[in-house]
């Protein structure tokens, strides 16, 4: 088999991102700034960037995922082995001979980490580079045609041959006006995780990680605070950390666990306050054991903690609130918090399954969660579910019997597709009023959707039952009639979601897919969210029309026309015409690519809802325009139904305000965006007629709209989309027509 | 204390004691407001007779009909009906209220286009469609309900001419259990005929096939027969399926629920014996669904319900002109509303209410129109207390079909009054008068 064409872009990538992936990022300012760095000593500069060549053209060449590869993922473990080789010998061929082969060594071992660990759903961290540098240190005193460096003994030479008596002069003057300790360890530290022992290492990579990532230097000083506060107050001597490859621990393990596996925020900077004492602690005792071994324990302590920690977290029942694992890695702590804190609930891996309201048409919550009558401790998250008449009445007539009450016999359907684990038939209908606490449930259906969620519906009619235990069902489907068994005085629908297969299994804390909520003036759509009592609530019909205009396919090219109407040329330059293209990557992340300026707007369609998730390129891109209008567009819309979204920070604002933002962002959002889509005009039931959406926007500083914009969206039954926004400097028009439509 | 009123003696048999066949003394219901409007004050407004509609009525008999369905099936249009009352207030509140329109003819369609309606939330239904008035239909992208063979060639012909696609579904009649059965419009189902007309419109270039329809009659009394016409009707759409791999979008059922009046030669009153829209929506919804459609190509379901969503809005205000015996001694009355204004008196023995409490004294009558014509009879026997003339009278149910099927035949056609959401009278169609008619005449010169 040919290997697979390796193009420069690439290749420079896999290069580059071999170096930020240290510090978890994706930076090529960081990556330039690194490999500056490791090459103030040649040797192991040239060492790092040996292994980074040999363990990415391994990859390459055995073929193995070619994303992992340009990410840099197969490569910065065997640099980390590369630096600290190249560091600790005199330079010479058999020194780099014994960088390739560690290297090659390192990334077999990263791979079949990453086979392993991956299973658990954890990355592999710098384990690899551990036994790298383990293999190579513990063989160290065999290996005798090597010469132990002597390099790091005489800084200033060293310093000289690289920028002369200038930079010899800058040196000193950061060596004799930085004086804190503490000041002094940060930098030693950050510098020691590139093997570099001197200050200015040290602050060129804190400044490259502000530049990269406000929280991360936010977080790479707080876990090393907090460590040196827990030094000082359980009596550690503190300045051995200066010269040993450990204080880097404790600030990887900020970066790592404070924002990069999880999303950023109060709770999980206060998780960092707390396990940095444990890292502490941990290495303390490793430090111990290597020392019979001569041999450093390096980064242990912190993929030990971070791997424990991720892992826990995973194993985790109860829908988390706080602590959320990053649902979309986008490798940058502040993208992620963004992406995020816009609304969970954009993340299908957040809810798995998209419930619908088990019923046809409108029905009224007639108690919801943490209900006043029988929804109270475990039982508390479940709803009851009436018909009621406009006057707000369950019945006509008197009341006093079955067929009176609206909900009576009418269709229970299933919520989700399914199995049908339970199913109860036999209980009687209670007289109105009475109730059957023995048969407590009454009627009952419960269907299996995954592993740990179930739906239970209950007090259905007497032998009204459509299904048995074992069907598969749709959703949809009908499983039987509302009837009033068990502890049911009146008709009703009990519905809950429960983790386990049994009648009378605790409620879980589960929410509904996509509803319509009644409201004085129409509809707006509620996504994976919990209906209150006495609200009235109602599935949403799919609109065809609206289905398949944005129903993008894979391959599919869309041709846009862009018509500016402005006095500022930068969006003047917009007009023309582009044509973007549909793609889909390894991960199944269906995107738009524009194929003149390059711009990446990330997609997501569960068939009930269309969203972007993301947008990489410029902001005088039609593409962006296109993703900012419709942002989040529901399928199944009604007239004058509306939906509320915000749009990540990061796709709207810029420069010196986000850059403030970005440092309090875990803390307090300042700035935001508000989307609001309205339905002006929603075709008709047989999707026969064009559609009209009006998207609002606004963007906030402390509340206060600063800015906004008013787009028009009109899609006709031919599936071209046009939109027209209109804000203070420009009007911009774009046509889109999917390539096959208009030919 | 005030004289009493003087009673002409009457002799009638003696119902005290147990109750016999025809119950106790009778106690007549009285109308003395619609929604809150006293009935004198508005014939003092709007003259006798006068038609009034009620806006409240309309759209909470809407709201009962579309729960009752919108509960039970996931997919439901109403279209209102317009042949059953075309005023245009009473089809704005139905638009209003989310219906599409259900024209037969080109002036019905045109009428919706007028209101606002869109092309294509029309449906265009009858045995009587010209060329022309497929082209409009085709031009506004309304369904186009095909009632026979020649109309499909017809519309052929007529896309070719446009070059333009038509949406189109078929008419159907079926045996669904009831007498008499209705073959005179559509395609027959059981012969295959039906069958037939869909292969060859799936078959036609420019026609777009998109539903089924059947109206099985009127005025009918068994939920059930709509549930056998509602499973024929899937029955065909999964056939379509199978053959054309194409899913048909919906299925209409037409219309003919009955109102709650009483049909002439009926033993039990409507209110007693005619199903409710539970009743209908049930057998419907309960027939599609258990068909063999699976629940997620379930069709759209299309009612064109009209009389009974609007007969019980309407009313008729009349006066009692004389009071008379017949040569047999009957008593008989004449009202100043006839059947010119009462074509479903020809149908149901309308119920006819006093204003106020009368006597409990009642005797077998009849109820003549002010026409001079022997055909003008609104009730042929009417349990009534005596009245003298000038005695306000209210006509209850007489929303459906009296407002389209009147005829201008002797007098002129009266006011007909909307009350709104807030009580508050409108006319909607003034009393016509010498000039309005004499308009379309022309008097060649001698």
């Amino acid at each position: 088999m040919p290997l697979p064409a390796i193009n420069r872009k690439e290749m420079l990538n896999s290069v580059l991102n071999s170096y930020s992936q240290v510090f978890f990022s994706g930076s090529k300012l960081l990556a330039v700034l690194l490999i500056i760095i490791s090459f103030f000593d040649y040797g192991a500069g040239i060492g790092g960037l040996l292994a980074v060549l040999v363990a990415n053209t391994l990859a390459w060449g055995l073929g193995y995922n070619r994303y992992f590869i340009s990410t840099g993922l197969y490569g910065y473990n065997a640099l980390l082995v590369g630096l600290g080789v190249g560091l600790f010998y005199q330079p010479s061929p058999e020194v780099f001979l014994l960088i390739g082969i560690a290297a090659v060594v390192t990334f077999f071992i990263t791979i079949v980490f990453q086979g392993v660990l991956y299973k658990y759903g954890l990355p592999f961290l710098s384990i690899p580079f551990l036994f790298g540098i383990w293999i190579v240190a513990l063989s160290g005193s065999d290996l005798s045609a090597l010469n132990i460096s002597e390099r790091g003994i005489y800084t200033y030479n060293e310093l000289y041959s690289i920028g002369g008596q200038s930079f010899v002069n800058f040196y000193d003057f950061l060596e004799n006006n930085i004086r804190s300790s503490f000041i002094r360890i940060y930098f030693h530290s950050l510098g020691a995780i590139f093997f570099q022992s001197h200050l200015l290492a040290g602050i060129i990579i804190s400044i490259g990680l502000l530049i990269y990532s406000r929280i991360t230097f936010v977080l790479s000083l707080l876990g090393f605070t907090v460590a040196y506060l827990f030094y000082h107050i359980v009596g550690i001597e503190f300045n051995s950390l200066g010269y040993t490859f450990i204080g880097f621990n404790y600030i990887l393990t900020a970066i790592a666990l404070g924002g990069y596996y999880l999303i950023p925020g109060r709770v999980s900077y206060a998780w960092i306050i707390l396990m940095l004492p444990a890292v502490v602690l941990v290495t303390t005792s490793t430090q111990q054991i290597f020392l019979l071994l001569r041999i450093s324990a390096y980064s242990l302590p912190f993929n030990i903690v971070v791997l424990m920690f991720l892992y826990a977290l995973k194993l985790r029942e109860k829908r988390p609130r706080k602590l959320m694992e990053t649902p979309v890695q986008l490798g940058n702590p502040e993208k992620n918090l963004y992406l995020y804190s816009g609304n969970l609930k954009r993340f299908p891996a957040a809810f798995p399954v998209s419930a619908s309201l088990p019923f046809f048409g409108e029905w009224t919550v007639s108690q919801g969660h943490s209900g006043e009558y029988t929804h109270k401790g475990q039982w508390k998250h479940a709803w009851d579910f009436v018909i009621t008449d406009r006057n707000g009445q369950q019945f006509k007539g008197s009341g006093d019997y079955h067929e009176d009450y609206f909900c009576f016999g009418k269709a229970v359907v299933a919520p989700f597709d399914g199995t049908v684990v339970e199913a109860v038939n036999h209980v009687e209908d209670n007289t109105i009023g009475d109730v059957n606490t023995r048969e407590n449930w009454g009627n009952t259906v419960i269907i299996q959707h995954n592993d740990i969620l179930y739906a239970k519906l209950s007090h259905l009619k007497y032998h009204s039952l459509e299904v048995k235990v074992g069907d598969q069902v749709k959703k949809g489907q009908i499983l039987g009639r509302c009837g009033n068994s068990g502890r049911s005085p009146y008709p009703h629908l009990h519905f809950q979601f429960q983790a386990t297969p049994y009648i009378g299994s605790l409620t879980l804390d589960y929410p509904f897919g996509n509803y319509l909520l009644k409201q004085k003036n129409g509809f707006t759509l509620k996504s994976f969210d919990f209906p209150e009592k006495d609200v009235v609530v109602v599935n949403p019909i799919k609109n065809e029309t609206l289905a398949k205009a944005l129903h993008f396919i894979p391959g599919q090219r869309i041709k846009v026309n862009v018509e500016v109407d402005s006095a500022k040329s930068k969006w003047e330059n917009m007009t023309g015409e582009y044509s973007w293209m549909v793609q889909t990557d390894v991960y199944n992340n269906t995107f738009l690519q524009c194929e003149k300026d390059d711009g990446i707007a990330y997609l997501y369609n569960n068939d009930e809802l269309h969203y972007f998730t993301n947008f990489t390129g410029t902001r005088y891109s039609p593409l962006y325009w296109f993703f900012i209008a419709l942002f989040k567009v529901p399928t199944g819309f009604l007239p004058n139904s509306k939906i509320q979204d915000t749009i990540p920070v990061n796709l709207m604002f810029s420069g010196p305000l986000q850059f403030l933002q970005d440092f309090v962002a875990p803390v307090y959002l300042f700035l935001n965006t508000d989307y609001q889509l309205t339905m002006k005009d929603a075709g008709d039931i047989l999707s026969s007629g064009d559609l009209e959406m009006g998207a609002s926007i606004s963007k906030n500083i402390l509340g206060k709209s600063v800015r906004s914009y008013e787009i028009g969206v009109r899609i006709n039954t031919e599936s071209q989309i046009e939109i027209n926004v209109i804000f203070n400097e420009a009007k911009i028009k774009l046509i889109c027509q999917n390539e096959l439509e208009s030919l | 204390m005030e004289k009493l009123a003087y009673e002409k003696p009457v002799i009638s048999k003696i119902t005290a004691g147990v109750p016999n066949k025809f119950g106790l003394p009778t106690k007549l219901k009285t109308i003395s407001a619609i929604d809150g409007i006293a009935v004198e004050k508005l014939m003092q407004e709007y003259g006798s007779p006068v038609f009034v509609i009620s806006e409240k009525t309309i759209r909470e008999t809407y709201a009962d009909a579309k729960q009752a369905f919108e509960t039970r099936y996931p997919k439901v249009q109403f279209a209102w009906s317009y042949k059953t009352n075309y005023l245009d207030a009473v089809c704005s509140i139905f638009h209003d209220e989310g219906s599409w329109a259900e024209v037969v003819s080109a002036f019905e369609f045109e009428k919706a286009l007028s209101l606002g309606v869109n092309g294509s939330n029309i449906i265009f239904n009858g045995p009587e469609k010209s060329a022309d008035d497929l082209k409009l239909a085709i031009n506004n992208n309304a369904c186009i309900h095909i009632d026979h063979f020649d109309e499909l060639y017809l519309l052929i012909k007529v896309t070719r001419e446009l070059n333009k696609k038509a949406r189109v579904a078929i008419r159907i009649n079926l045996d669904a259990g009831i007498y008499p059965i209705w073959d005179r419009f559509g395609f027959n189902y059981e012969n295959g005929e039906a069958w037939n007309a869909i292969n060859r419109i799936m078959l036609a270039e420019n026609l777009d096939l998109i539903g089924l329809h059947t109206h099985i009659g009127t005025y009918i009394m068994s939920a059930n027969a709509y549930a056998i016409a509602a499973s024929k009707l899937a029955n065909l759409y999964m056939a379509t399926h199978r053959k054309f791999d194409h899913w048909l979008k919906y299925i209409d059922l037409g219309g003919g629920f009955a109102s709650k009046n009483t049909l002439k030669g009926a033993y039990m009153p409507g209110t007693e014996t005619c199903p409710s829209f539970d009743e209908y929506a049930e057998a419907i919804s309960n027939a599609l669904i258990s068909s063999e459609i699976p629940h997620e190509n379930l069709p759209v379901l299309f009612l064109e319900t009209g009389r009974a969503l609007i007969d019980d809005a309407g009313y008729l205000l009349t006066t009692v002109l004389a009071n008379k015996r017949s040569t047999h001694g009957r008593r008989t009355m004449v009202i100043d509303a006839g059947v010119n204004l009462l074509f479903t008196s020809f149908w149901y023995n309308l119920g006819i209410y006093p204003t106020r409490d009368l006597s409990s004294h009642v005797e077998e009558s009849t109820i003549y129109g002010p026409l001079c014509m022997n055909i003008d009879v609104i009730r042929d026997a009417i349990n009534f207390p005596q009245v003298k003339t000038g005695e306000k009278l209210v006509i209850e149910r007489v929303g459906a079909y009296n407002m389209t099927q009147w005829m201008q035949f002797i007098t002129f056609r009266p006011n007909v009054v909307l009350i709104d959401l807030d009580g508050q009278p409108h006319i909607i169609r003034k009393k016509e008068e010498l000039a309005s008619l004499q308009n379309f005449e022309q008097n060649p010169k001698r």
